[in-house]
């Protein structure tokens, strides 16, 4: 122990008598601070940091290679192996990059601290503080020593200038470039990956969910530790065969880990998420009416959250009844179904664009399900929002469309792997399940808070949901007056989303998103007023896009050109009074799915009246 | 073995870095972006708003499939963040538009993304 | 006691060192041999650096392979091209070194100052190493080895580089170092060797063979070295003979005489005398007999 101190003690003396480095390590320091000063607005901004902690990355990089250079134009190497403690001072030199890079962390973490502390007086609780911390250890110190690490094992293997050039290629492949540019597969990248394996953004109930360092990144830390670990010591040590050999198995045994952990660091991919914008329920395939024409009730779950990634599987057993035996189930694409059982018995089903398609063999019975997903945005590794509107689990497609219009009350009973932190529409019985009667069940985990019916994030501010609120009544109001209808949503309860981010609601429930800064008409108007089948003339006239050119080659493939000047010239030439009355007349009578042949004919009547 | 002088080692540094992070900044075209067919996206240019709503549109021109239009907004120094999208389909929906309010001073930019059986266009109409 | 037996050192193919054997006692031991002979190689495997590929070494009846770490207390090496911590003053350097060698820390400041007067650098002690100039820079070299009092020296070609009084003064410390121990002193400068060894070791091509003292190496010229005033058409003509091998030469302007010595098996020339041979002319005809 002593040795190693005064290792580090001489490590030290040099390193300070080299002032490049110094010089070199705090103006980096400074740069990542003064250049992006003005994105800094909140603690929860230090992920987006990335580029520069990529840069100081290949510092370090550079800062190993030197290491490695200095050790063979001084002829080290052959004037320490021979030494007693040479094992010792190969050891001291790690610790010693450690500590190099630990204080450069240290100082830079505290700078970026102060600067928001005093600088911009964001204050911030200690649990934040945690979170910040133990992120930035795994994301930003451990990957600066590892690449001092690896800088000085490269030099060491390619001990001439083209190191250098190969140092860059590695630090384009082991950063979080790689993750951007995917030029070697994000699920390897991110186990090769020496710095940020999530880059792009979590969307969660927490702010810092990006933040909260998974078991994932402690194997895939361990596994780089071991790799580097035994490359240095395998380069450098004084070892008998047996301890090479012994080192030369276990790097082959940890380079297996990816293949056999199951927790992975990499947390989100944006190339294989849903998209953030699958805001209502959508489908192409026709619903037939004796398809859907069935009742579900008596749903039984059994939920598992993982906490690796956005991972969620489930398995339901629902009791149907129906007319026919050929049904249409609305499920989300992202939910893959594992298999489907009718009275224990499997049944053919085909699952796409949002619907499961399947035969029962009887019009009576139980359907067992069984779902997994890891695209479905609203799940994030700690937290997920499962809402009764969406379709995340199997439900009548003519309730995924309008949950508002087509909701039924049907019976839940659920087993959640982890109930801590799951606030629901249920009730939670004292055996730990989740139980009652809703329209559907909404379940959601994280850090909500509860007040006068409303359930939302803790982040956000009752005023503010107020204010959203009151913009989506008048939203409906305007609608209302439009299409001359008197909907309600009574929004008994409101809830507020953040990773559901569209408004819908139930005949007892609102689920509104907590961003107030969009302006959702369009939205509510498809979600609440709608009621599926083809309204998409409807829908162009009732916005005003019917000449849009858009509009004009989507009418194109469905109509003849005939009609379609007839739409647009009769459109055009009514007055804004007309085209209200019509509105509101294909909504009264066919709510919205009206065809081109009777808007043509409601057309020229319009005009006829004068 | 070549041997490089501790002077020339931190000019390449240095310059490799400051590369860096300008390559990081750079953007292209237009602040509508249209994504024709086979390609999986195309990204407008940066627009500054000086706060108030502003439309994001997303239209289809021809082809099959789903179409997204992502707003963004762009920090210098750091990643650009997604803040909203909507989607189109050339089936029976080809058209959407949303109006968000931009906040702060920063720019703002649009993304067209999708299947790449489909040809729109994404738009920010401030 | 330095006991070599059937040591061997292969690089992939070639070999480097071939079943060497010999056995050393306390004393100057020169390594005498051309560049790429094999020098390093064995200095280097007798300082642990390099694993034989075969045979063994025993040091005062220790085994390399079973007693690694002690053996490395018990040598001092000085390598041809000396590693040192240029950042470090002398005294830092020294003090670094001691502690990686195990000598006890109460121990150490006192040893390195005797160490340091031994090598003539007490008034350089807290000198930057990147300062010095390259004699003293051996010297730190030599006092790194030194330090812990082993029983091997082995220092490989420290003379290359110094000029005439550094290499003066690094062949007496040499000779000095040499009372109680071992002292395997690597050359190709055949003067070091006249100077400062009891003993040598010849070596060529990996095959090492050794001559119990300086004479037996100036013995092999016996006979075969010859003194000559030769005009320039007579000199000429021997330096073209390949049976003739001219070791020295030094030339008189006035009368277009050059005196010289030739190495030859016959008498070159009708007026060439017998010489005594020195050392250098010694290790030339075990060079070409060999």
């Amino acid at each position: 122990m002593i040795i190693l101190l005064s290792i580090l003690k001489y490590e030290i003396k040099q390193f300070l008598r080299r002032p490049i480095w110094i010089v070199l390590f705090i103006v980096s320091i400074i740069f990542c601070i003064v250049l992006p000063r003005e994105n800094f607005t909140d603690i929860y901004d230090l992920p987006s940091m990335v580029y520069f902690v990529m840069c100081i990355n290949l510092l370090y990089l550079f800062y190993g290679a030197e290491e490695a250079r200095f050790e063979q134009r001084n002829y080290l190497d052959e004037q320490v192996r021979n030494l007693p403690y040479q094992n010792k001072y190969r050891l001291g030199k790690l610790l010693y990059w450690s500590l190099i890079s630990f204080t450069y962390y240290l100082i830079f973490f505290v700078s970026i601290l102060s600067y928001y502390l005093f600088y911009l007086q964001v204050g911030f609780a200690l649990s934040t503080f945690q979170t910040t911390f133990v992120y930035t250890f795994f994301i930003w110190f451990i990957p600066f020593f590892f690449s001092t690490i690896i800088g000085y094992i490269l030099y060491s293997l390619l001990p001439n200038i083209s190191c250098y050039l190969l140092i860059i290629i590695v630090w384009f492949l082991i950063m979080p470039y790689n993750s951007m540019l995917g030029f070697i597969p994000t699920s390897l990248g991110a186990w090769l990956i020496n710095g940020d394996p999530n880059i792009t953004k979590v969307i969660s109930v927490y702010d810092m969910e990006i933040m909260k360092v998974n078991r994932g990144y402690y194997v895939q830390r361990s596994f780089m530790l071991i790799i580097l670990v035994c490359l240095y010591t395998l380069l450098t040590f004084n070892l008998k065969k047996v301890g090479r050999y012994s080192l030369v198995l276990l790097l082959l045994f940890s380079l297996c880990i990816p293949y056999f952990s199951p927790f992975v660091p990499q947390i989100n991919n944006r190339q294989t998420n849903s998209n953030i914008g699958q805001k209502n329920f959508f489908t192409e395939t026709v619903l037939l009416e004796k398809a859907t024409d069935y009742t579900l009730n008596n749903y039984i779950f059994d939920i598992n959250h993982h906490y690796s990634k956005h991972n969620l599987s489930y398995k339901v057993k629902i009791n149907v009844s129906a007319d026919n035996s050929d049904i249409q189930l609305a499920l989300l694409d992202d939910f893959k179904v594992k298999d489907i059982k009718f009275n224990n018995k499997n049944v053919t089903y085909i699952h796409q664009d949002n619907i499961i398609a399947l035969s029962l063999p009887e019009l009576h019975g139980e359907i067992t399900l069984t779902a997994e997903t890891e695209t479905y945005d609203a799940i994030a590794p700690t937290s997920y929002e499962l809402i009764a509107t969406t379709p995340w689990y199997p439900m009548n497609p003519k309730e995924a469309l309008n949950p508002y219009k087509n909701g039924n009350v049907e019976s839940y009973q659920i087993n959640l792997s982890e109930l801590s932190s799951v606030t629901t529409n249920l009730e939670i019985a004292n055996d730990q399940k989740l139980q009652g009667e809703a329209y559907g069940p909404t379940i959601l985990k994280g850090n909500y808070k509860e007040k006068d019916n409303y359930l939302y994030p803790y982040s956000v501010e009752i005023e503010e949901i107020q204010i959203n609120k009151e913009r989506v009544f008048n939203e409906i109001e305007n609608i209302n007056d439009r299409l001359a209808a008197n909907l309600a949503p009574s929004c008994e309860s409101v809830i507020v989303t953040t990773l559901y981010p569209a408004f819908s609601a139930n005949p007892s429930e609102c689920y509104l998103y907590k961003n107030e800064d969009i302006n959702q008409s369009n939205n509510i108007f498809t979600n609440v007023y709608l009621n599926g089948g083809d309204t998409s003339l409807f829908e162009a006239i009732f916005n005003n896009v019917i000449e849009h050119e858009s509009w004009q080659n989507y009418l194109k493939r469905e109509y003849d050109e005939e009609t379609i000047t007839r739409i647009t010239s009769y459109y055009k030439r009514l007055s804004e009074e007309q085209r209200t009355q019509l509105i509101q007349k294909w909504y009264k009578e066919m709510e919205g799915t009206v065809s081109a042949e009777q808007m043509i004919q409601d057309m020229e009547d319009k005009y006829a009246e004068g | 073995m070549e041997r490089i002088t501790g002077k020339t080692f931190c000019y390449v540094s240095i310059f490799l870095i400051v590369l860096l992070l300008f390559s990081i900044t750079t953007f292209a075209a237009t602040s509508s972006a249209t994504k024709k067919v086979g390609d999986s996206s195309a990204t407008g240019s940066v627009i500054y708003a000086t706060g108030g709503y502003a439309e994001l549109r997303a239209d289809v021109n021809g082809g099959t499939g789903t179409g997204y239009a992502e707003l963004w907004e762009s920090k210098s120094w750091w990643p650009d963040e997604e803040l909203y999208d909507i989607n189109v389909n050339a089936s029976n929906k080809p058209a959407a538009n949303i109006d968000y309010y931009l906040t702060r001073n920063n720019g703002y930019y649009v993304k067209a993304t999708g299947d790449t059986s489909i040809n729109h266009t994404a738009k920010l109409i401030d | 006691m330095l006991k070599v037996n059937q040591l061997s050192k292969k690089f992939k193919r070639r070999i480097a060192l071939d079943e060497t054997n010999f056995i050393l006692e306390n004393g100057t031991i020169g390594l005498l041999g051309p560049n790429g002979a094999g020098k390093t190689t064995l200095l280097r495997i007798l300082a642990t650096y390099y694993e034989p590929t075969s045979g063994s070494i025993k040091l005062n009846g220790k085994d390399y392979l079973k007693n690694r770490e002690i053996i490395r207390q018990m040598i001092g090496y000085m390598p041809q091209n000396i590693g040192l911590f240029p950042q470090l003053k002398v005294k830092e350097f020294l003090s670094y070194i001691g502690l990686m060698r195990g000598i006890e820390r109460n121990d150490l400041s006192g040893q390195i100052d005797k160490i340091l007067q031994e090598v003539n650098l007490d008034n350089k002690s807290n000198v930057k190493i990147t300062s010095l100039s390259g004699g003293m820079k051996q010297r730190v070299g030599i006092a790194q080895a030194i330090m812990h009092d082993p029983q091997l020296l082995l220092v490989d070609e420290p003379t290359a580089g110094l000029d005439p009084e550094e290499r003066m003064r690094f062949r007496n410390l040499i000779k000095k170092l040499a009372q109680n121990r071992i002292v395997v002193f690597s050359t190709h400068i055949t003067e070091d060797i006249a100077m400062t060894c009891d003993k040598v070791l010849l070596i060529k091509k990996g095959i090492v063979s050794k001559c119990e003292n300086i004479h037996d190496v100036t013995n092999l010229a016996s006979g075969k070295v010859w003194s000559l005033a030769a005009d320039i058409e007579a000199y000429n003509r021997i330096a073209a003979d390949s049976r003739a091998f001219i070791s020295q030469v030094s030339e008189q302007n006035e009368d277009q005489i050059v005196n010289c010595r030739i190495i030859a098996e016959e008498q070159p020339h009708p007026s060439a005398k017998q010489a005594f041979p020195n050392l250098e002319e010694g290790y030339m005809v075990w060079l070409q007999g060999n």
